[in-house]
C-alpha cells in the first residue's frame, strides 16, 4: 500500500547557547513498505529519526529526498479525499486536543469539512464513531481537561477515524498512559486494523508492545534503519547487535 | 476570583453603571448655567457643587464618565483588533513576515506616543470620535507582541498539527483553532488598556485637545478646576477622585485576571 | 533502628472550593538499614507525595499529619538548618526528569561543587574538591570526566545527565538514596544500564535504596521488597519477585496486564475500570470496582493490613488462581 524509498528529511538544529548552527540528518535514505491492513512497528530510541519519518509520511513535514508511493501513485495530500487517507495519532494526550472544543465536536469539526454533514445527520455521525472507540455520548459534551488519558486518546483516535483513513500513524499513544489502561487502546487498534482492514504504523519504544501487537518491526538508529522484517523473526533471530541490544534491554531479560 | 478582583469588578462596574444611568440619576442638564450659582461648594441641592459656570458638577461629573468609558472601551476595541491582526499573522507565517512585521512595530516604538497622539490629535481636530481612533491606532504594539508569542507557542501543540492533518487552511486554523486560545492574555490586556486609555483621554482633555466644551469630560473639568484650586476644592477632589478610581479599579482587575490565568503549578 | 519510619502518614492537598484530595491515607512503613524496597503504583496512587514528604519536599497546598522519621529523627518537626543537614548529608533523592533537574546556566562542575560544599565543614580547597568531583562522576559510570566537568547539561545525552544526578546526590555521602522514577524519561538502553548502576552503587555503598516506578517488572527484578501503591494507600508489601508471589488482586492483576516479551499476538489484557477520584471519602475498599475477587463486605468495609496485604480475600502465595 505505501512504499518509502530513499527518504531523506534534514533540520538545522539551533541550541539556544550554541553559536554555530548544526545541519542535523533526522532521516537518511530509509527504504521499507507497509502493506494493505498491516501493523508495522517502528522501533527506536529518542533520536532514530522515527517520529520525522512518520510525519513526512502524514504530510507535516516535507522530505527533502525520496518518495513516498501510495497505492502507485505519489503520495499528495491535495484534495480533502487523499488528506482523508493518512491520518495521526499523537503521543502527548492532553496537548493534542484544543482545550477550549467539547470532544464531540472536535469530531464534528472534521466531518463536517470532510463530508458537509449537518444538524442530526451530523451528530448521529459523531455518536457512532465514538461508540466505535468505545465512548459514550456523554464523552462528547466534555472537554479535554474532564476526561481521563484513556478517555482523551479515544477521542484523539476518534479523530482520526472521522476521515476515514485507510493508514493510522500512531506515535507512542500510550507511552503516557498507565498500564492498566493502555491495553484497551491497544486492544481497540489491533481490533481497528482486523475489523476494518486499517493499516498501522505504530511508532513506539516499548518493544513489549510490539511482539503483541504488529505484524512487522522496523528498527531505526540514528536515521536509519537497522533491521526490518516480520516481528516473529526479528525477535527470536535479531540479526543485528542493536536489536539484541534493544532486547536485552528489556526488564524482563535484565 | 480572588478579593482583589472581585474589589476591582464591583467599582469599575458601579462607574459603568453610574454613567449608564446618568440621566435618571440626575434632574440637572450638565449643559445649564447659572450664574448666579456659580462656585458653590457641595450642599444638599448641589452634592458635588457647582463649577464656575453655575453647571451643578455631579451631572458633568456622570456623563463624564460616559465619555471615560465610550474612550475607553472603544480605543482598546480598536487596538486590540489591530494588534491580533498584525501578531497573529507575524506569529503564525514566521520568518520574513515575522520580520517585516516586528519592525513595523519598532519603528511605531521609536516614535514617542504622546507626541505622536498630540501631533495628529492636532492635525485631525479635537473630538471624541477622533481621539478613540487616535488612542487605538497608537497602542497597539504592546498587545501584537503578546499575541505573536502567543500564536507562536501555540503553533507548536498537537492539536495545530492535527488541525493541519484534517485539511484546515491557515486562516481557519488561525481563527478557529489558535486565537481563542489566546483570550486569557487578551483579556488582561484589555482590561490594562481601558485603563490607560482613559488616562490618556483625561490628559488630552485637561490640555484642551480632548473633549471640548460644553461637553464635560473629567479631564475638561480639571481644566477649569486648576484656576480655582485655592477656592473651589470640589473642582479638583472630585475628578481627580474618579479618575483614580476608574484607573484603579481596573488595574486591580487586570491583575487579578492576570493572575487567574496563569498556567498554576501542577498539583503532584 | 528502620532508616526510613513512616507512622499514619496522611497528607492531603487543599483544593478551590474547600475539598480535600487525599493523596496519602495512613500509610505505615518501615525501611531497615541497607534494604532494598520499590514503591510501585500508577499514576495518582500517591508514590511520588510519599517519596516528596520523606524530605519534606510536599507542595504548598499540601497538609501532612503523621510521623516521618530519617534515621529516627524526625522530619515534620526539623528546623530548617537541621533539614539542610538531612537532605544530601542523610537522604539524597534522584528525580525523574535529570534535563529539569540540573540547572541549564551552570556547568556541571559548579553543580557539583554546589553540592559538595553545601555539606562540607570547614571548606575544602579547590584541588581536593575536584579530585572528589571527578571521583564522583567516575563513580556514576562516566568516562571522559574532565570534558564532562566543564559542559553543561545541554551538551550532555539524557544518560550522562542522569548520571551527573546520581554523582550530586552521592557527593554527600547518604546512607539513603530515594530515586524517583529514575529511569522513566531516557532511552530503553539506558534505563538498563542506569539501573545496573543504581544496583551496583547500593551495593559497594551499603545504600538503603527506596525505588519509585510505576513498572512493576522492573521493581519484582530489583528489589527484594515490593510495596504495591493503590489510590493512596498500601496494598501489598512483601517479597514479590514474580505474579505467584503476589497476593493482593490488584499486584495480580498488574503484573497481568504488563504485555509479555515472550508472548504472540493476542489480546492485551485489561483492568477493567479506572482509578478511582481521590476525594472520595466512602468506605469500604478502594479497589473494590475493579476487583474480580470483590464481595459484599469489600463493598461496605475498609481493610486494613495483615500480614503485608489489605485484602479480606487475598491470593494464596504459590497458588496459581
Amino acid at each position: 500500500m505505501l512504499k518509502i524509498s530513499g527518504l531523506k528529511k534534514s533540520f538545522i538544529a539551533e541550541s539556544p547557547f550554541a553559536v554555530s548552527k548544526k545541519k542535523v540528518m533526522a532521516v537518511a535514505g530509509v527504504d521499507f513498505e507497509i502493506p494493505d491492513a498491516a501493523i508495522v512497528a517502528l522501533v527506536g530510541e529518542s533520536g532514530s529519526g522515527k517520529t520525522t519519518l512518520a510525519r513526512c509520511v502524514c504530510g507535516l513535514e516535507i522530505p527533502d529526498g525520496g518518495e513516498i508511493i501510495y497505492n502507485n501513485e505519489p503520495l499528495s495530500f491535495d484534495t480533502k479525499e487523499k488528506r482523508g487517507r493518512v491520518q495521526y495519532i499523537f503521543q502527548d494526550t492532553f496537548s493534542s486536543l484544543n482545550p477550549r472544543m467539547k470532544a464531540g465536536n472536535a469530531v464534528a469539526e472534521v466531518i463536517r469539512f470532510h463530508f458537509n454533514k449537518k444538524g442530526k445527520e451530523l451528530d448521529s455521525a459523531v455518536f457512532s464513531i465514538f461508540e466505535s472507540v468505545g465512548l459514550d455520548a456523554l464523552t462528547a459534551g466534555k472537554y479535554p481537561h474532564e476526561l481521563s488519558g484513556g478517555q482523551r486518546q479515544r477521542v484523539v483516535i476518534a479523530r482520526a477515524l472521522a476521515t476515514g483513513p485507510a493508514l493510522l500513524i500512531a506515535d507512542e499513544p500510550v507511552s503516557s498512559l498507565d498500564v492498566s489502561v493502555q491495553a484497551q487502546v491497544l486492544n481497540l487498534l489491533k481490533e481497528l486494523n482486523s475489523a476494518r482492514g486499517i493499516s498501522i504504523l505504530f511508532i513506539t519504544h516499548d518493544l513489549r508492545i510490539v511482539r503483541s501487537l504488529a505484524g512487522y518491526v522496523v528498527v531505526m538508529k540514528d536515521g536509519a534503519i537497522v533491521e526490518k522484517g516480520d516481528v516473529e523473526t526479528v525477535f527470536t533471530r535479531p540479526r543485528e547487535a542493536y536489536t539484541r541490544l534493544l532486547l536485552d534491554s528489556l526488564p524482563g531479560a535484565l | 476570583m480572588n478579593k482583589m478582583m472581585i474589589a476591582g469588578a464591583i467599582c469599575a462596574g458601579f462607574l459603568a453603571a453610574a454613567a449608564i444611568c446618568a440621566p435618571v440619576l440626575t434632574r440637572y442638564d450638565y449643559k445649564a448655567q447659572n450664574t448666579a450659582e456659580r462656585l458653590q461648594p457641595p450642599s444638599a441641592a448641589h452634592i458635588f457643587g457647582t463649577d464656575e459656570l453655575g453647571r451643578d458638577l455631579f451631572s458633568r461629573m456622570i456623563y463624564g464618565a460616559r465619555v471615560s468609558i465610550m474612550v475607553g472601551v472603544s480605543a482598546v476595541l480598536i487596538s486590540t483588533l489591530i494588534g491580533i491582526l498584525i501578531g497573529s499573522i507575524a506569529g503564525y507565517f514566521g520568518r520574513i513576515t515575522d520580520s517585516i512585521a516586528m519592525r513595523f512595530v519598532d519603528i511605531m516604538l521609536t516614535i514617542p506616543s504622546l507626541f505622536l497622539i498630540l501631533m495628529l490629535v492636532v492635525f485631525l481636530g479635537p473630538s471624541i470620535i477622533n481621539i478613540m481612533i487616535i488612542i487605538g491606532l497608537t497602542s497597539w504594539t504592546d498587545i501584537a507582541r503578546i499575541i505573536r508569542a502567543e500564536v507562536m507557542s501555540i503553533k507548536k501543540s498537537a492539536y495545530i498539527d492535527a488541525a493541519r492533518l484534517i485539511g484546515l487552511g491557515r486562516a481557519s486554523i488561525i481563527i478557529k483553532h489558535i486565537l481563542p486560545n489566546t483570550m486569557g492574555p487578551v483579556f488582561v490586556y484589555m482590561t490594562f488598556g481601558i485603563s490607560g486609555a482613559i488616562l490618556t483621554e483625561s490628559g488630552l482633555s485637561f490640555l484642551g485637545l480632548g473633549v471640548q466644551p460644553p461637553y464635560p469630560s473629567w479631564g475638561n473639568i480639571l481644566t477649569a478646576g486648576k484656576d480655582y484650586i485655592e477656592t473651589a476644592w470640589w473642582l479638583i477632589l472630585f475628578p481627580g477622585m474618579a479618575i483614580f478610581l476608574a484607573v484603579f479599579s481596573c488595574n486591580i482587575l487586570g491583575e487579578g485576571l492576570r493572575d487567574m490565568f496563569n498556567p498554576r503549578l501542577k498539583k503532584q | 533502628m528502620p532508616a526510613i519510619s513512616l507512622k499514619n502518614l496522611t497528607v492531603d492537598y487543599s483544593l478551590e472550593g474547600g475539598e480535600a484530595l487525599h493523596a496519602l491515607r495512613s500509610i505505615n512503613l518501615d525501611i531497615m538499614k541497607g534494604e532494598s524496597a520499590a514503591i510501585v503504583g500508577e499514576s495518582g496512587c500517591g508514590k511520588s507525595t510519599l517519596a516528596y514528604s520523606l524530605l519534606k519536599l510536599g507542595a504548598a497546598n499540601s497538609k501532612t499529619s503523621g510521623v516521618i522519621r530519617i534515621n529516627g529523627f524526625d522530619i515534620k518537626s526539623a528546623t530548617k538548618e537541621e533539614l539542610r543537614i538531612i537532605r544530601g548529608g542523610a537522604a539524597s533523592m534522584i528525580f525523574q526528569d535529570p534535563a529539569a533537574s540540573l540547572n541549564p546556566l551552570f556547568s556541571v562542575r559548579e553543580q557539583l561543587a554546589e553540592a559538595i560544599l553545601a555539606h562540607a565543614a570547614p571548606r575544602p580547597e579547590r584541588e581536593p574538591m575536584e579530585g572528589a568531583a571527578l571521583s564522583l562522576l567516575k563513580a556514576a559510570g562516566l568516562e571522559d570526566t574532565s570534558r564532562i566537568m566543564d559542559s553543561y547539561p545541554h551538551q550532555l545525552s539524557g544518560g550522562q545527565q542522569q548520571r551527573v544526578m546520581i554523582a550530586i546526590a552521592l557527593s554527600c555521602s547518604p546512607g539513603i538514596l530515594v530515586a524517583d522514577e529514575p529511569t522513566t524519561a531516557l532511552d530503553v538502553t539506558v534505563q538498563a544500564q542506569i539501573v545496573k548502576l543504581l544496583v551496583k552503587i547500593k551495593k559497594e555503598r551499603g545504600l538503603t535504596l527506596l525505588l519509585i516506578t510505576h513498572d512493576l517488572n522492573l521493581a519484582a527484578e530489583l528489589c527484594p521488597r515490593v510495596v504495591v501503591m493503590y489510590a493512596g494507600e498500601i496494598m501489598e508489601d512483601g517479597a514479590i519477585s514474580s505474579i505467584l508471589d503476589a497476593i493482593h488482586p490488584y499486584t495480580r492483576a498488574l503484573f497481568g496486564v504488563i504485555p509479555g516479551i515472550n508472548s504472540g499476538l493476542r489480546e492485551f489484557k485489561v483492568i477493567k475500570g479506572s482509578v478511582p477520584d481521590l476525594r472520595r471519602t466512602a468506605p469500604g475498599c478502594p479497589f473494590e470496582p475493579r476487583c474480580s475477587r470483590a464481595r459484599e463486605k469489600c463493598l461496605r468495609i475498609h481493610p486494613e493490613i495483615e500480614n503485608g496485604v489489605r485484602c479480606f480475600f487475598p491470593y494464596k502465595r504459590g497458588d496459581s488462581v
